[in-house]
Formats: C-alpha cells, sequence, structure tokens
C-alpha cells in the first residue's frame, strides 16, 4: 500500500495547515483539516480492507499467426482499480488495461503473432481508494495459455509430391465392395466414372472395405538451429495438403511425433505438434519410411521427395492460409 | 467465450444501475454531481466574500460580477484552451489587484503591500482593509472563472485546487468560518470523486462509498479539535462546531477591552471584580481603551493600520476643549491604555511600545505589570447644548464615508424606526440624545441574553427585550448612522470606584462600551444609553459576592469605605465636561487642525498590525456561527442553512454506510433471535422453531435442502430441548393441534437454548 501524487499533496495540505494553524492560530482550518484527514485514513482503511480480487479469464483458441482473439477478463471486488493485463512476447494486446469500479470486466484483442504457445496475464490490479489517494498493487496470477500454431501456405504440386502414395494405392485398388451415391467430400479420385457417365442424375462413388493403411505419407522435418519456424510452416503446410487429400499423415518432428492419423482433430494434433517443436531432428534413426523429408536452414527450406528435392519457395502457392476460411478449433 | 463469471458481475452492476437510477439518461448524473460539489465550493467562497461586500459596499454589484464571470466562463469553455484560460484568469486576479491598489486615496510602495499580503494570510481579516469591498470585486473574477471554466472542460481536480485555494485564503485570514470552510470541503471532495467516476465512465452507484466517506468526514471533526491552538471543540451539536466558542460565558471586559481590533457580540457574559488598575486624574471621565469605525452586523471591526508614537504631542478636538492629566497605574497586568478622550501626549511605563490607532487612541504593544504607572495628558472637548445643536451637518469627507457606514443587509425596518422615533428631532445633537433616552427607557439591563442570529441591532431594536452595554451602545451607533449621523462605538472603563477627591479604582466590571457621535467643529462627544442603575446594580451585587467569597484581587488597601461624595453621578450625563466643576475650557491653539505627520516608512497600508494583547481569538466570533450558550440561555440554538446541509448530507451518507454494512438486518437478527412476541399458538410454535434452526445453524451448519428437522437435529446432535421444540412444532403444523402451554413451553426452551 503506497501513496499517490494525490496522497502525497493531501499530507503536505495537511501538514502545511497544521504548521499555520500552530504558528498564526485560524481555527478554522480546523474544518479543513480535520476532514482531510479523515479522508485520508478513510482511504487507508478501505484500501487495506481490499481483499485480492478474483480473477477469470476467458479461454482463448489456438490460431495462426496473424488471428485476432477477443478476450474478456472478469475481475471480482470491490473498490476503484486500474487493470492490467500482461501478454508474453508473441502476443500483441491492445486496450488491455482499464480503469474502472470493481466488479468489472475487461475486453481486448489480442493478436497472435509467433508460433508457440505463449501465456495471457497475469492480470495487474491496483485498487485505490474513491479519491485516488491510496493505491494498492495486487499481482494475481491467473494465467492463460494461447497455442498458435506456425504459419501454413498454399503448396501446389500435389501430385508430384504425393504421386508415391498415391502410386502404391493404385495397385490396391482392384477389389472394391461397394458403389454408393456420391456424398459432397467424397474424395474425386473415389468417383467411379464409368457408373457416372451411364447415370445422367447421380454420380457414384466406391467404397472400399478395408480401410487403406498404405495411403498414408511420413513427414519428417529437421532443421538448424533459429529456423525452426520454418521447418514447421513447410511441415505444416505439406501436412494439410496431404490431409484435404485424405491422405493420412504421420509428423516426425524434433521435439515428438504424432502418428499416423486422418481428420480434422488429428490435423490440429499435428498443427499442435508443430507449433510447439524445437529445433533440430527427429529422434531416432529410422528414415527409411520417411516419404517426405523437410530441412530448413540458412539456406531455406528444401523438400526431398525420394531422391528429387525441391524448395519449398518453388512450390509454395501463396502464403495466404488455405485453412483461414474454415473453423478451428480449439 | 467467458467462463460463467460474466453473468454474475454484470447482474451485479445491473442491480446496482437498477437500484440508483430510475430514469432515464443517466450518463449525465456524475457529471451533474460533480458540477454541483464545485457549485458548493464556488458558494462557500462567495458567501463570505457577499458578506465582506455587504458590510462595506453593494452586493448588488458583486453579485452582477459573478454572474457575468460565469457567464463568460461557461461560454469561453468550449473554445479557450486551458493555458490560455489560466493566463487569462491570472491576469484577471493582477488587474484587480492593481485597480484595487489604484482605489485607495494613498498608493502605498510595493514593500508594505508585499507585507500587508503576508500579513493577511497569517491571520488578519479583511474586514481590516481599507475598501474592502473594491478588493472583492478586484480580486473575486480571476479565480472564479478559471474554476468554473476547469470544471466545465472536466478538469474537477484542477477547479477544486483554484476554488479550494480561494476558500484557504479566507480561512486564514479567519473570516471564513469552520461551517462555512467544512462545506467548501465536502463540494470540493465531491468534485474530485465524482469527477473521477465521471471520467472512468462508471455510473452514479460507484459513488456509495464517497457518501459514507463523506458523512464521516463531516461528523467526526464535529467531536475532535485536530488543529492545534484552538479550543477542543464541545461535543454538544453541530452549533459548537466552531472556533472560538469561550467555554463558559465570557466577561464583559473580555469581549470588549482586551478583544484587540475586532470585537464581537457575545451573548451570555459575566463581570468580573477584580481591580484593574487606579486612575489619578483632574477630572472624572471615562477611561477610553479604542473605538471602532466598521460594523459588521455581528461585530466591530477597527480598519487601517496603527501608526508608531514618538512622544509628540497629538492632534486635539477641532474646537474647544479643556486639559485632563491623569496618571494610571496598573493593579493587575494590562496590555491597554485607558485613558480620558482625546489623548494628545503620554510617557511612561510602556510607551516606548506604544503605537496610535487609526482612531487617535494609544494602543499598548507590550504588558504593564501590577505597580507599571503612566502619564497621559488629554484634551476632552467642550460644547455646550446650544453649540451642539447648531453644529450642522457638514461633516469632513473622510468622517462622514468612516463612520455613517451600515451594512447593506440591515433591513430598511431599523431606519424608518429611527426616523419615526426622532421625527421631532432636527438635528444631529437632538436625534441623538432622543435615541440615547428612548433605548434607556425603552429596553432592559440584563447580562443573559442569547445571541441573535442576525444584524444585532436590528435584533435588539425589534426582537430583544434586554440586553447590556454592547447592545445598547451598538444598537444607538447603528440607529445614528442610518440617519447619516456620524457614530462609532467606544469601550473602554467607567470611571470605577472614587476612593478620593481624584482618585479611582477601576475593576474588570466597569468594562464598558458606548457611544461617540461627531459633531463637527467639536470633535467626538459622548453619549451613554444603557441604563445606568441597573448596570450598576448587576456590578454592586457581583462584588459583594466577591467580597463574601474572600478574595483577594477586589480590594485594594483604600476601595470598600464607600463612594467618595459629593458628585457620585450615576451614569456620567452624556454632554462632555462643560456640566462638570472642572476648570474653564481652554482653547485649543490654532485653527484648522493639521495632520499629524505620519513617519515616511509607514504609509497609510491596509492594515491593522497586531495590537496589544491580541489575546486568544477565542474572544472573536465571527459570522455564521452562534453563541457557545452555556449556562443558561435557554432554548436550542437552530443550525443554520449551512449546518442543516452538512448535517442532511451526514444522514444521508451515514444511511448509506448502514446500508452497505448491513448493521441493519444484522441488528434487526440480533434483536429477534432473543425476543419472540407471542401471538397463536400455533405461530408461536413455528417462530420458535425458525429461531431454534437458526441458533443451530451459525452454532453448526444450515440444513440441507432434502433434510428433514429429525433428521438435521439428529445429526447435528442437539440435544432434548432442541427435539422437543422440534416435535411441538411438528404437531402444530401437520397435526393441526397444538396447546398454549406447549406453545409457551417451545418459546420458553428456545430462549433457553439461544441463552445458553
Amino acid at each position: 500500500m503506497n501513496l499517490t501524487r494525490r496522497g502525497y499533496a493531501v499530507v503536505a495540505l495537511v501538514v502545511v495547515g497544521e504548521v499555520f494553524a500552530l504558528a498564526f492560530g485560524a481555527q478554522a482550518l480546523n474544518a479543513i483539516v480535520a476532514p482531510v484527514l479523515v479522508a485520508l485514513l478513510g482511504a487507508v482503511v478501505q484500501v487495506h480492507r481490499a481483499d485480492e480480487p478474483t480473477v477469470d479469464r476467458s479461454a482463448v483458441s489456438p490460431g495462426f499467426p496473424g488471428d485476432t482473439r477477443e478476450v474478456s477478463v472478469v475481475a471480482d471486488g470491490r473498490g476503484v482499480a486500474t487493470l492490467a493485463d500482461g501478454a508474453a512476447d508473441g502476443l500483441v494486446a491492445e486496450g488491455a488495461s482499464d480503469e474502472t469500479t470493481l466488479p468489472t470486466e475487461l475486453g481486448y484483442t489480442v493478436t497472435l503473432a509467433e508460433r508457440g504457445r505463449h501465456k495471457l496475464g497475469p492480470l495487474a490490479v491496483t485498487v485505490s481508494d474513491v479519491l485516488g489517494l491510496v493505491e494498492r498493487r495486487f499481482d494475481t496470477r491467473v494465467t492463460t495459455n494461447v497455442l498458435v500454431y506456425p504459419s501454413v501456405h498454399q503448396l501446389a504440386g500435389r501430385e508430384r509430391i504425393l504421386e508415391k502414395v498415391l502410386d502404391r494405392d493404385a495397385v490396391e485398388r482392384q477389389e472394391f465392395d461397394a458403389l454408393r451415391e456420391y456424398v459432397p467430400g467424397d474424395p474425386l479420385r473415389d468417383v467411379h466414372w464409368k457408373s457416372t457417365a451411364k447415370d445422367p442424375e447421380e454420380m457414384y462413388v466406391t467404397e472400399f472395405a478395408d480401410r487403406r493403411i498404405e495411403d498414408s505419407v511420413v513427414i519428417a522435418a529437421s532443421c538448424e538451429s533459429g529456423y525452426a519456424d520454418e521447418m514447421a510452416t513447410a511441415a505444416a503446410s505439406l501436412a494439410v495438403m496431404a490431409l484435404d487429400v485424405d491422405v493420412a499423415v504421420e509428423v516426425r518432428a524434433p521435439s515428438g511425433r504424432v502418428p499416423v492419423g486422418s481428420g480434422i482433430d488429428h490435423r490440429d494434433e499435428v498443427l499442435k505438434l508443430l507449433a510447439l517443436t524445437r529445433a533440430g531432428r527427429p529422434a531416432g534413426d529410422a528414415t527409411d519410411d520417411v516419404d517426405l523429408q523437410v530441412h530448413a536452414d540458412a539456406g531455406g527450406v528444401t523438400l526431398s521427395v525420394g531422391t528429387t528435392t525441391h524448395t519449398i519457395e518453388e512450390l509454395t502457392v501463396s502464403r495466404a492460409n488455405p485453412l483461414a476460411d474454415r473453423e478451428v478449433t480449439g | 467465450m467467458s467462463a460463467g463469471g460474466e453473468s454474475a458481475s454484470a447482474r451485479a452492476r445491473a442491480e446496482t444501475r437498477s437500484q440508483f437510477e430510475a430514469a432515464v439518461g443517466a450518463v449525465d448524473r456524475p457529471r451533474a454531481l460533480a458540477m454541483t460539489g464545485v457549485v458548493v465550493l464556488v458558494v462557500s467562497s462567495l458567501s463570505v466574500m457577499y458578506r465582506l461586500v455587504d458590510i462595506t459596499g453593494q452586493p448588488a454589484v458583486l453579485l452582477l460580477e459573478v454572474a457575468v464571470t460565469l457567464a463568460a466562463a461557461t461560454v469561453l469553455s468550449r473554445s479557450m484552451r486551458v493555458r490560455t484560460a489560466s493566463v487569462l484568469a491570472a491576469g484577471l486576479f493582477a488587474l484587480g489587484l492593481v485597480l484595487y491598489v489604484y482605489s485607495l486615496p494613498r498608493q502605498p510602495p510595493l514593500g508594505p503591500l508585499v507585507t500587508d499580503a503576508v500579513a493577511l494570510v497569517t491571520g488578519r481579516s479583511l474586514l481590516q482593509v481599507a475598501n474592502v469591498d473594491l478588493w472583492v470585486l478586484g480580486v473575486a473574477p480571476g479565480p472564479l472563472f478559471l474554476t468554473w471554466y476547469l470544471s466545465l472542460r472536466r478538469h474537477y481536480v484542477s477547479a477544486a485546487l483554484v476554488g479550494g485555494a480561494t476558500l484557504t485564503f479566507l480561512v486564514l485570514t479567519g473570516d471564513a468560518g469552520s461551517v462555512t470552510a467544512l462545506l467548501g470541503v465536502v463540494g470540493g471532495v465531491t468534485a474530485i470523486g465524482v469527477g473521477d467516476i465521471e471520467q472512468r465512465g462508471d455510473d452514479i452507484g460507484t459513488a456509495e462509498p464517497l457518501a459514507v466517506l463523506l458523512a464521516l468526514m463531516i461528523l467526526l471533526p464535529t467531536f475532535a479539535t485536530v488543529v492545534p491552538g484552538g479550543p477542543s471543540g464541545s461535543t454538544v451539536g453541530l452549533s459548537t462546531f466552531q472556533e472560538g466558542g469561550t467555554g463558559g460565558a465570557g466577561t464583559v471586559e473580555a469581549s470588549l477591552v482586551d478583544a484587540g481590533d475586532q470585537i464581537g457580540v457575545q451573548g451570555n457574559i459575566s463581570l468580573s471584580p477584580e481591580a484593574r488598575f487606579r486612575v489619578r486624574a483632574s477630572s472624572e471621565s471615562y477611561w477610553q481603551v479604542g473605538s471602532f469605525d466598521r460594523y459588521t452586523g455581528d461585530g466591530w471591526v477597527r480598519t487601517g493600520e496603527s501608526r508608531g508614537y514618538g512622544g509628540d504631542r497629538l492632534e486635539g478636538p477641532p474646537g474647544q476643549s479643556r486639559p485632563i492629566s491623569q496618571r494610571v497605574t496598573a493593579v493587575d497586568s494590562l496590555s491597554i491604555v485607558p485613558a480620558a478622550w482625546r489623548p494628545v501626549s503620554g510617557s511612561g511605563a510602556g510607551f516606548d511600545q506604544v503605537s496610535v490607532t487609526t482612531e487617535d487612541g494609544f494602543a499598548l504593544g507590550g504588558t504593564l505589570s501590577a505597580g507599571d504607572s503612566y502619564t497621559v495628558q488629554s484634551q476632552a472637548p467642550v460644547a455646550d447644548a446650544e453649540t451642539l445643536r447648531s453644529a450642522g451637518d457638514d461633516y469632513p469627507e473622510d468622517v462622514e464615508s468612516r463612520y455613517t457606514r451600515i451594512p447593506s443587509s440591515t433591513p430598511d425596518r431599523l431606519a424608518e424606526r429611527t426616523a419615526r422615533i426622532t421625527q421631532n428631532a432636527d438635528n444631529a445633537y437632538d436625534t441623538a440624545r432622543v435615541i440615547e433616552r428612548w433605548l434607556e427607557n425603552n429596553k432592559e439591563y440584563s447580562l443573559d441574553v442569547d445571541r441573535p442570529d442576525g444584524n444585532v441591532a436590528d435584533s435588539f431594536l425589534f426582537e430583544m427585550e434586554a440586553g447590556y452595554c454592547t447592545y445598547f451602545a451598538t444598537t444607538m451607533v447603528t440607529m445614528l448612522r442610518s440617519q447619516d449621523i456620524p457614530a462609532r462605538l467606544a469601550v473602554g472603563y467607567t470611571p470605577g470606584e472614587r476612593v478620593d477627591r481624584d482618585e479611582w479604582v477601576v475593576r474588570g466590571y466597569d468594562a464598558h462600551a458606548w457611544v461617540q457621535v461627531y459633531f463637527p467643529d467639536v470633535g467626538w462627544v459622548r453619549f451613554d444609553p444603557t441604563p445606568a442603575a441597573p448596570r450598576q446594580e448587576a456590578e454592586r451585587s457581583e462584588l459583594a459576592e466577591a467580597r463574601e467569597q474572600n478574595r483577594t484581587d477586589v480590594d485594594l488597601n483604600d476601595t470598600g469605605g464607600g463612594e467618595w461624595t459629593p458628585t457620585a453621578t450615576a451614569t456620567p450625563a452624556p454632554l462632555t465636561p462643560s456640566d462638570e466643576q472642572a476648570g474653564p475650557p481652554v482653547d485649543d491653539p490654532g485653527g484648522p487642525p493639521t495632520i499629524t505627520t505620519r513617519p515616511d516608512d509607514v504609509a497609510p497600508g491596509v492594515l491593522d498590525r497586531v495590537e496589544g494583547s491580541n489575546a486568544t481569538a477565542a474572544n472573536v466570533t465571527t459570522a455564521g456561527t452562534t453563541g457557545a450558550a452555556s449556562a443558561g440561555g435557554g432554548g436550542i440554538d437552530l443550525p443554520s442553512r449551512e449546518e442543516a446541509t452538512l448535517l442532511g448530507i451526514a444522514a444521508f451518507g451515514l444511511v448509506l454506510g448502514i446500508r452497505r454494512l448491513g448493521a441493519a438486518r444484522r441488528l434487526y437478527r440480533v434483536i429477534w433471535v432473543r425476543y419472540q412476541p407471542r401471538s397463536d399458538p400455533p405461530t408461536d410454535a413455528e417462530r420458535a422453531y425458525e429461531r431454534l434452526e437458526y441458533v443451530l445453524e451459525r452454532r453448526y451448519r444450515p440444513r440441507r435442502p432434502g433434510e428433514t428437522p429429525r433428521q438435521y437435529l439428529a445429526a447435528v446432535g442437539a440435544d432434548e430441548r432442541a427435539n422437543t421444540v422440534a416435535l411441538i412444532r411438528e404437531r402444530a403444523r401437520y397435526a393441526g393441534e397444538v396447546t398454549r402451554e406447549e406453545a409457551d413451553r417451545a418459546v420458553d426452551l428456545v430462549d433457553e437454548l439461544v441463552a445458553g
């Protein structure tokens, strides 16, 4: 608890008043000095009695660099307070402070800036009395983690990159179990053209009986120190591209691996792994079954598909996030 | 997106909002309240200024000036920048001061001006400033403009600072009373606190703690004085919340003679029988201590500044006069120079520190101890009734401007009544005699009076039946002035006990106030409207009582033997010495009076320096306060408007505070659990059970929703009595039958449980 500027001024006023009264005996000074002293004491009491406010911050869903999120922090308590929410590097918070009376709700916008897991908070609450003479600072402890995925770019040359995979399961496409009508979302390569051509109104899709466990790619990512962001972006772009055509993906990154799988949840897991990964090489020696090898260093990011090597630059169509118009949930 | 906390806090705020805002348009409320605070602060300063201008000039001019200033500030608040406005306000202030200085008859150099300004801040009343109405008119606009401008621009703290500085200045000069100052503080604090709320954008409900704080700020200082040098506040009501409430009735002497350069009219008062000094004089006279020119409505102030006395001969009265030489020996310690009017020279103890006041009397800078003595030569004006009647009304200009003014707020009825009383008198002398006699005959003498609230003279004339010398004299001077006759209040001592042919012993109770009226070519002539017999009676009884108590400071060797005769007149005749047996009048040498040279270094500034005793300010009461009616003094003083406002605010804040603490509810609960009023048996049984549950809840835990009373009582392990009560209540509630005895038993059992 400490005096504010106003508080010091008030103390000075009281002291000067006492001096004047002592020296010159102006009695009505009591009518000025005494109430002011009461106000000061009341301020001390009010601030002293204030409990640490309870803080509740809304959860923030993960997103990509450049995304903005609305954050709402509810502080419960009593009295006049100045609130300031902290944001780690990697997040940019705008309007994260306010001066108001508790209980209150502080809303502001945070921009996700850098890949990684960053902390929002803690909320610094400075409680003062009604006249602003005395204040007391509480550093609450409630923080919220925000996960920022790596940027995802749009890559071209899907057939070329995934041709091995597509070739591989071309062989196994001999048997099929059933024919059914096309449902929007079915991969186009499953369309049974022969039957579709015969029927002017419907499209038909083959439904395979067994799951194609071979219909997957293994992406391995490695990089020199300091190039983890580029590596993550490349790996994520590839993974998203593959998952979009319903190819299962296994990702091996320096920090860990995500086993093969597909679907939106799996994609989020991959993104999460790549968001948190550090620089280096994936653990383990098994490199035989790696289909796509991503490597980032000072020279740029390279993708090795079998014996061919491309740079990610030449494959990148646009840096716009292909997932931007789809819902990315937490 | 947020957790459930949002709804809880939003609900709480909505509740607060609905409690305090019934109507739409809550947006402007904080601003309106903050502006109200500023208005209160400004009004408190302006009320003091209004009083000053009322006493000395035309208050309507001040009001006009205030209106113009506020309008200008309002208009300019939209367009003018803060810096420009500050410069403008400072400029107005400086301009006002310069204009004031040029309005003085002689412009003093810078040095004395600065010292006078410093003296103001250290406690000299503005009432002692010459032309104080012009001073106020010059000084008021600048700070007022800035305060109002700043508050319109939402700089509430700065506005409160400027307004507060003005008020503080008036408090330091002693012209603002405690209640006024407190009201100003309340206004300023409101402006600051609510201004913060407005700037934060909160709603008005958050001002609740501020209201509670204001209540505490108003009430606590009533009970405790924080500032040294003042009498500790008595706890009786708000009307004793003031400086200078004398504990117990002061004495006449203290209220008049010891009070320095301003006196206030008191309430109850007493006489003190101690012997003060002894005079050997060539003739009997009233021993004058000083006189006052400015009437404030509830007191007198001497304006102007004393000058040093170099031992030279002062100017005498303009007409014929005779000398009186006197030798005064102090019996008690004295800080005054009693001497017959008009003193022209003096020497002896204390005369190295004597100064000459603007009223041409001597004032002592130090103190004489018992045994010290001094000599004074006086020239008493001499004129017979015919001379006085034909003196005319061609008064010197400075006399006329100084001694004919009464406060503008004096009711007109005073002048009208005076005119009616004196309608048959066609000259000043006869007018004065008529008024003097009228007051003697129509008003009673009493030391036990309630100090009136308004103008003392008006109250004494129309509402009071009795009073003492200060009241009589004040009223007579006011009545004379209302007829444009220059008159002033004189204070000092009546002759005292004559112990020898030319020697008098003067006691405390001889302190007196009387009237002096100016006649052209004659000078100041004494009149005394106080009825003499009752006064002497009071003095005699006081003396007898003191003698009975064997007090040692009352009698000297030669007193107590009865008055020396032959001419022991009660009140000396109002006319000066031509009626007495003193020697023939002596012409004053020289024609028109020469102006006594004033020392160059002491140019006529604007203030009086500290005079003489300057006893504690305990005897000075200023406007807005009522006397400390301790002993006697019937009735309760009604609070003034300002006090009522403060009490209202305090009450409001207290109510809010109690509500916040939930104290009322808790208090109710405490009573409810202990005492149960009886009605019909089923109700009694039910209530008894409720009390039982409440007690058990506080002691153990509340009953859970699904738990039956039996389960609950078993779970908390309540004793047999509780089970009995529960049983009785069950019967009452479900079986519908319970007897009176059973219900009583239940109540008694619960009473036991509550107690133990």
